[in-house]
C-alpha cells in the first residue's frame, strides 16, 4: 500500500539504476543518511550500478541502530528503530520518495514513509506492450534529445516503441529526469519487493512476460494529458541485442 | 574504462565551464546545485560565477593529428557568453566595455614588480583591480601621484613584462581589460548527477571535473545576436604562430688605438684579478701575495676604469709591506694617458703597464699572474715577471708583457650595437637570446643569457654575457670590429627540450622550468598545459641535440614540425596516464603489433552512423631539408623512381634541421611506406568511450566497411587503428571519432632494433654491437629478448629474460649464443607491451636493422 496517494493502482514500473562507488572511489550524493546521531553509508565494493531495489537492499544494510528498510509491495519504510530525527546528508532521501534537500531533517519518528514515487521506481498505470521498430524506422528516428549524448543507439540494439501511462505523482517523478537519462533502466511488471527477493524473471522468449532491460531514448512526439489525472506518452527504449 | 566513463554510461551528464586567463570570472553553462548541499556551485576563490556559456548548435571542437606538419589540426571555436546572464552580473560594463580609467606606464614593468610607476594616479583607489596587456592586478595602495603600490600581480592568471615603450595598450593600466586577443581559455566538464546535480561543490575545482580543451582567443570579443562571442583557437594550433623578432648587431673590438684601449668596456666582477705575489729581502724579508684589483660586484667599467680600480687596490694591498713605497704605483694603458693612468712610450699598443715602486734597501721580486678564465677575458693569461729598476730607480716594472687579448669564450661579455630593427621604440635586444655571427663563409652561432646596458657610455651600447660559443656545432669565426650579429629565433637541445622551451618561455622565469629564453622568444604557456616529462622523454625524438634556429621570425611547426611528422609523431592535447590535460606527443602510425591499449568495441559506436574508408594519400617522393641558419646541409631526397614511373610523382616535404643523413634517409623510406593503402574511417563515438586522439587500439568493429589487408578479410574482428582525430559538439554531446586504419604492407615494412652478440664472455654475459640498450627497453631493468641464428631459427632462437646489459636475469646461455647470434625484440605477447610500445618503431641512428 503506497503511503501517498494514488488514484490508480500501478500494472507496473519504470526501475532505474544508481551509481555509489567505483574504481576504489565513492561517488558522492546517493549513499548517506544520518539516523540520530548516527551516519550511515552505503558500503563499496558492490558491482555497480545498483539496480534500484539492489540499491535499497545495499541501504538496508548500510543501515544500523535498530533501523532499517521494510519492502512492501511496490513501497518500502524506513523504520524499526527507537524515535530518531533522520538527517539527509546528500540526495539519497530525495531518491527514496522523501523530495528531500541535503540538509533536511524528518520529524522525529520511528518509522517514515515516502511521500511520493521514487524517480527511480516510478509506477505505470498504464504499460502497453513494448513494440518492436523497424530497423528502417530506427534509421529515421528524429527523437528529443533530453541530454548530451543521449538520444542515440549506441553499439547493436533494437529500439522498442513502448505506450505508458502514469498518474501526476509517476509523472512528477518521470520528470525528474533520472530514468531519462541513458541509464540502464528495467521495465518490469514486478514491484519491487519482488525484485528485491529474487522474484522477478527476465523479459526471454520463454518468459515473455518477463521485465525488459534498457535505455530510453527519449520519448515519441510529445505526450498528453488525458483528463487532469493521467499522462500519456510513448517512451522509445533501446535494447540490447546480444 | 575508468570511473569518470562508467558513470556516462550509466546516465551521468556534465555541465561545461570556461575560465579565461586574467579574468576572475568563471563562465559556466549552467548553476546546478550539488547532489551534497541545496546549494548552487560556488565561486572558486577570487572569482565570480556568471553561467552565461551558451554553445551553438553548429560549434564543433575538434582535433586531428597532422602527419604532414607534425602538429595537431583543430577548428576555432566560437564561446559565446549570453547576454542576460553577462548583464545581470554587470559584466557588460565591466568586462566588455571601454576602460573609463586609463593610465600609462612610465617605466617597465617587471613581472615581479610590486609597484609601477605611471603618469598618474589621479581617479584610482587603493584596492582596486585594473588590467593590464592579459593580467589583472590588484592596486593594493596609492603610493604617491605617480606610483601604485603593493601590486598583487597576475590575478586569475599570470605576471607578465610590460614596457613602458609599447606603442599598444600593452603599457596601460586600466579599469577594464582592453586585451582580449592571446588569453588562455580552458573548457572544464563537471560531473553531473542523473538528476543533474553537481558532484563537485566548486567549480574549476574537486575529483569530478576534466580539462577537456585549452586554447587561445584569437580575436577580440565580437557581440553577436545571442551574446558576446569569443573567438579561440586550439592550443597545439599556437605552433603555426611566429614568435621570435628581427635584430641585428654589430659587435666592437679594440682598434689599435691606446684611447680605443683605455675605454673599451668590459664587465669586471670578483674574478677579475690579476695574482701578484712575491718575495723580499733586505732589512727583512718575507712573501706577500694579493689579489688586485678587488671588485665584489659585477661591475660595468672599461679597461681602463679596471686598471684604475687595480692601481688603487695594490696600493692598499701592498702598504703594509717594508718594501713598498706608497703613492708611486702607476698602471697604465700603454699608448694612454689620461688623469689616473699613466702613458709610457717604449711599448706596444694594447699592453698593460704596470710599475711598484720599492724601497731601494730592499731586493724584490713581483710576478703577476693572470688566469685563463673568462673573469679576465681581455687579458691574455700567463705568468709574467717583472723587471726590478736600477738602484737609483727602485721600480718593478711590467713593460711589454701584460697583453690585452680579447677572448670571448664563454662567460666573458661581448659589446654590441643594435643595428638593425629598432622599430618604434621598443624592440630591442633581448635579455638572452642567439645570434649567427658570419664571416669568411663561415657562420657561428653564439647564445648569450644576461645582458647589460653599457655604463657610461653610448646608450646603445650593450653587452652580453655568453653563455655558449660555437653552438649548434658551428666553427668559431674571430669576432673583429663591426661583425654583424643577426639574431636568431629558437633553442639549441634534444626536440623535446626546444618544444618544452619555445612553448613556455615568457621572459618571467614563471611558467615553469623550461621557461628560460626572453620575453617575445616563446609562447608563454604555463606547465601545467604542457607534458613536459612525455615530450622530453620520447625515446625517438630526444637523442641528439639539434640547434633549431630561424632567421628573425619563426614558429614552432617551422622549427620542429618536420622532426615530429618524419617521425611519426605529432604534438596533440590530451589527458596523459595521470589524467592531466596537456600538449604532448603521440604516434601518428597504426603499427600491427602496437600493444593495443583500448579496443574499439561496438557497445561504444553508433552503428548506423560509421563512414566508409577514406585512402589517405602519401608520397613517393620525400624530401628532407637538413640545412638551417647555422649549417649549410644538403637535402636529402628518398624517391621511388619506379614507383614514380608507374604511379606519377607525389612529393613531401619535411624540414629536419641538423638531421643526420643515414635517419633522413630512412625516416623518409618509412614515410613513403606508411602510405600504402592506410585509410581513415569515421565513427560516431559513444560519450563514455575513453579513447583520445593518438591511441593505438584494436577496431573490433567488425563493420562491413572495413576490411584487414594482411588477411584480405572483410569485416575484419581487430584491426590496428590510431585514434587520429575527434569532432566534439558540446550542445548536443555528440562525438565523432576518425580513425587511421593500418594499410596494406604494415607489417612487411615494420622495423625492429637488433643488436649482434660480439662475445660471450661468460656463461651469462654477452657483449654487442650496441652500446645502449635503451631502444629494447627504455624504462625496465629486465626485459625479454629474442636471441636468434640467422638461418637457424628452428633450433636455435629462444626468448630470455636479461637485464638492461644483456646480461642473463638467471641461468646460463644456450649452446647457440656465440658471436654472430641476433638480439631483437620478442614476439608482442612475450613481452610488456606498455614498455615495448614507445620503442617499437624505428626512429633513430643508435638503433640497428637487421635484414
Amino acid at each position: 500500500m503506497n503511503a501517498y496517494p494514488t488514484a490508480i493502482g500501478a500494472v507496473g514500473w519504470l526501475y532505474g539504476s544508481v551509481y555509489t562507488d567505483g574504481w576504489a572511489t565513492a561517488v558522492p550524493g546517493y549513499r548517506t543518511i544520518q539516523i540520530g546521531a548516527s551516519t550511515y553509508t552505503i558500503a563499496s565494493g558492490a558491482a555497480q550500478p545498483y539496480w534500484f531495489w539492489e540499491w535499497l537492499t545495499a541501504l538496508d544494510t548500510a543501515i544500523g541502530g535498530g533501523w532499517g528498510l521494510a519492502l512492501s509491495g511496490d513501497t518500502w519504510t524506513l523504520g524499526g528503530g527507537a524515535p530518531a530525527v533522520v538527517t539527509w546528508l546528500d540526495r539519497t532521501g530525495w531518491l527514496l520518495g522523501f523530495d528531500a534537500e541535503p540538509g533536511d531533517a524528518e520529524p522525529s519518528a520511528s518509522s517514515l514513509s515516502p511521500r511520493a514515487p521514487s524517480p527511480a521506481a516510478v509506477p505505470l498505470i498504464s504499460c502497453e506492450r513494448p513494440e518492436a521498430m523497424s530497423r528502417d524506422a530506427q534509421s529515421k528516428l528524429q527523437i528529443s534529445k533530453f541530454g548530451r549524448g543521449h538520444g542515440w543507439t549506441y553499439g547493436a540494439a533494437d529500439v522498442y516503441r513502448c505506450r505508458v501511462k502514469l498518474d501526476r505523482l509517476g509523472f512528477d517523478a518521470l520528470n525528474t529526469g533520472w530514468l531519462l537519462s541513458g541509464m540502464p533502466v528495467a521495465l518490469s511488471p514486478f514491484d519491487v519487493e519482488t525484485h528485491a527477493l529474487g522474484g522477478a524473471t527476465a523479459y526471454d522468449g520463454a518468459y515473455p512476460n518477463g521485465y525488459l532491460t534498457g535505455r530510453i531514448l527519449g520519448t515519441d512526439g510529445d505526450g498528453s494529458w488525458v483528463g487532469e489525472l493521467v499522462y500519456e506518452t510513448t517512451l522509445l527504449l533501446a535494447v540490447e541485442v546480444p | 574504462m575508468g570511473l569518470w566513463e562508467d558513470l556516462l554510461r550509466a546516465g551521468y551528464q556534465y555541465a561545461i565551464d570556461l575560465e579565461i586567463d586574467g579574468i576572475a570570472t568563471i563562465f559556466p553553462e549552467t548553476s546546478p546545485r550539488r547532489v551534497n548541499s541545496s546549494a548552487e556551485m560556488a565561486a572558486p576563490s577570487g572569482y565570480t560565477v556568471c553561467p552565461a556559456l551558451l554553445f551553438d548548435s553548429g560549434l564543433v571542437m575538434s582535433q586531428e593529428i597532422d602527419r604532414e606538419t607534425g602538429i595537431a589540426r583543430g577548428d576555432a571555436v566560437d564561446l559565446c557568453l549570453a547576454w542576460e546572464p553577462l548583464e545581470e552580473a554587470g559584466l557588460t560594463t565591466s568586462l566588455f566595455a571601454r576602460p573609463t580609467k586609463r593610465v600609462r606606464l612610465t617605466a617597465d614593468l617587471a613581472y615581479g614588480a610590486t609597484s609601477a610607476d605611471v603618469e598618474s594616479t589621479s581617479g584610482w583607489t587603493a584596492g582596486e583591480r585594473g588590467y593590464i596587456g592579459h593580467e589583472q592586478i590588484e592596486i593594493g595602495a596609492i603610493t604617491d601621484g605617480d606610483t601604485f603600490g603593493s601590486l598583487t600581480r597576475g590575478i586569475a592568471g599570470h605576471a607578465n613584462v610590460y614596457k613602458a615603450s609599447s606603442p599598444t595598450s600593452f603599457s596601460f593600466v586600466t579599469d577594464k581589460p582592453e586585451n582580449f586577443r592571446g588569453r588562455w581559455v580552458i573548457l572544464r566538464k563537471h560531473l553531473l548527477s542523473p538528476e543533474g546535480r553537481a558532484l563537485d561543490s566548486t567549480w574549476t575545482t574537486g575529483d569530478w571535473n576534466r580539462i577537456i580543451w585549452r586554447g587561445r582567443i584569437d580575436e577580440q570579443p565580437r557581440p553577436t545576436e545571442f551574446g558576446m562571442v569569443l573567438r579561440a583557437l586550439p592550443l597545439p594550433r599556437l605552433a603555426s604562430q611566429e614568435i621570435g623578432y628581427e635584430i641585428s648587431m654589430a659587435t666592437m673590438a679594440p682598434a689599435e688605438d691606446p684611447l680605443a684601449f683605455a675605454d673599451f668596456p668590459i664587465v669586471a666582477q670578483a674574478g677579475s684579478y690579476v695574482l701578484l705575489t712575491g718575495t723580499y729581502s733586505g732589512p727583512s724579508s718575507g712573501t706577500f701575495s694579493a689579489r688586485v684589483p678587488a671588485y665584489t660586484t659585477e661591475t660595468a667599467t672599461t679597461i681602463g676604469g679596471w686598471a684604475n680600480q687595480m692601481r688603487a687596490d695594490i696600493e692598499t694591498a701592498l702598504a703594509a709591506q717594508p718594501w713598498f713605497t706608497a703613492g708611486e704605483v702607476q698602471v697604465g694603458i700603454v699608448g694612454a694617458q689620461l688623469s689616473d693612468y699613466l702613458y709610457h712610450n717604449g711599448a706596444p699598443a694594447g699592453t698593460l703597464d704596470v710599475r711598484i715602486a720599492f724601497t731601494a734597501a730592499y731586493t724584490v721580486h713581483i710576478t703577476i699572474t693572470i688566469l685563463p678564465t673568462a673573469d679576465t677575458y681581455w687579458m691574455k693569461p700567463g705568468v709574467f715577471e717583472g723587471y726590478a729598476g736600477l738602484v737609483n730607480q727602485p721600480i718593478f716594472w711590467w713593460k711589454d708583457q701584460l697583453r690585452i687579448q680579447m677572448d670571448h669564450q664563454a662567460g666573458a661579455w661581448l659589446p654590441v650595437v643594435q643595428t638593425e630593427g629598432q622599430g618604434y621604440q621598443d624592440l630591442t635586444i633581448p635579455s638572452s637570446g642567439a645570434a649567427i655571427a658570419e664571416a669568411d663563409g663561415s657562420k657561428e652561432l653564439i647564445r648569450w643569457d644576461r645582458l647589460l646596458p653599457g655604463g657610461t657610455y653610448d646608450g646603445t651600447l650593450k653587452l652580453l654575457h655568453i653563455s655558449e660559443r660555437g653552438a649548434g656545432g658551428t666553427s668559431l669565426i674571430p669576432l673583429a670590429a663591426d661583425t654583424e650579429l643577426k639574431f636568431v629565433s629558437g633553442h639549441t637541445g634534444t626536440v623535446g627540450e626546444v618544444i618544452c622551451t619555445l612553448l613556455e618561455s615568457s621572459g618571467t622565469g614563471l611558467r615553469g622550468a623550461y621557461d628560460t629564453l626572453a620575453v617575445g622568444l616563446g609562447f608563454g604557456v604555463a606547465d601545467d598545459s604542457i607534458d613536459e616529462a612525455a615530450i622530453t622523454a620520447d625515446v625517438d625524438l630526444n637523442l641528439q641535440t639539434i640547434a633549431a634556429y630561424a632567421d628573425g621570425r619563426t614558429s614552432l611547426e617551422e622549427l620542429i614540425g618536420g622532426w615530429l611528422a618524419i617521425h611519426a609523431k605529432c604534438l596533440v592535447q590530451r589527458r596523459n596516464a595521470a589524467g592531466e590535460f596537456k600538449l604532448t606527443i603521440v604516434n601518428t602510425e597504426p603499427f600491427a603489433v602496437h600493444g593495443f591499449t583500448r579496443a574499439l568495441e561496438r557497445a561504444d559506436v553508433e552503428l548506423s552512423s560509421i563512414g566508409t574508408p577514406e585512402p589517405v594519400a602519401f608520397g613517393n617522393e620525400v624530401k628532407v631539408t637538413r640545412s638551417s641558419i647555422v649549417s649549410d646541409t644538403p637535402p636529402v631526397i628518398v624517391q621511388d623512381i619506379v614507383a614514380i614511373q608507374a604511379a606519377g610523382p607525389r612529393s613531401f616535404e619535411f624540414t629536419c634541421p641538423g638531421m643526420g643523413e643515414t635517419l633522413a634517409v630512412q625516416l623518409g623510406a618509412s614515410r613513403i611506406a606508411a602510405g600504402l593503402g592506410t585509410a581513415t574511417i569515421q565513427v560516431a563515438l559513444a560519450p563514455w568511450f575513453d579513447g583520445q586522439i593518438g591511441d593505438d587500439l584494436a577496431d573490433k568493429l567488425a563493420h562491413p566497411a572495413s576490411y584487414d589487408w594482411a588477411t584480405g578479410t572483410r569485416a575484419p574482428e581487430r584491426l590496428a587503428a590510431i585514434f587520429a582525430g575527434e569532432q566534439f559538439c558540446p550542445f548536443d554531446g555528440r562525438r565523432v571519432g576518425t580513425f587511421l586504419l593500418a594499410g596494406i604492407l604494415r607489417e612487411g615494412l615494420f622495423l625492429c632494433p637488433t643488436a649482434t652478440v660480439l662475445t660471450v664472455p661468460t656463461t651469462s654475459t654477452v657483449t654487442t654491437d650496441i652500446g645502449s640498450v635503451t631502444c629494447f627497453s627504455p624504462n625496465d631493468a629486465t626485459f625479454f629478448a629474442l636471441f636468434y641464428n640467422p638461418g637457424n631459427e628452428g633450433t636455435e632462437s629462444a626468448e630470455l629474460e636479461v637485464l638492461a646489459d644483456f646480461e642473463l636475469a638467471a641461468g646460463t646461455w644456450p649452446a647457440w649464443v656465440a658471436p654472430g647470434t641476433k638480439i631483437t625484440f620478442v614476439a608482442l605477447g612475450g613481452g610488456n607491451h606498455a614498455e615495448l610500445e614507445p620503442v617499437h618503431i624505428f626512429q633513430a641512428p643508435s638503433r640497428h636493422w637487421a635484414a
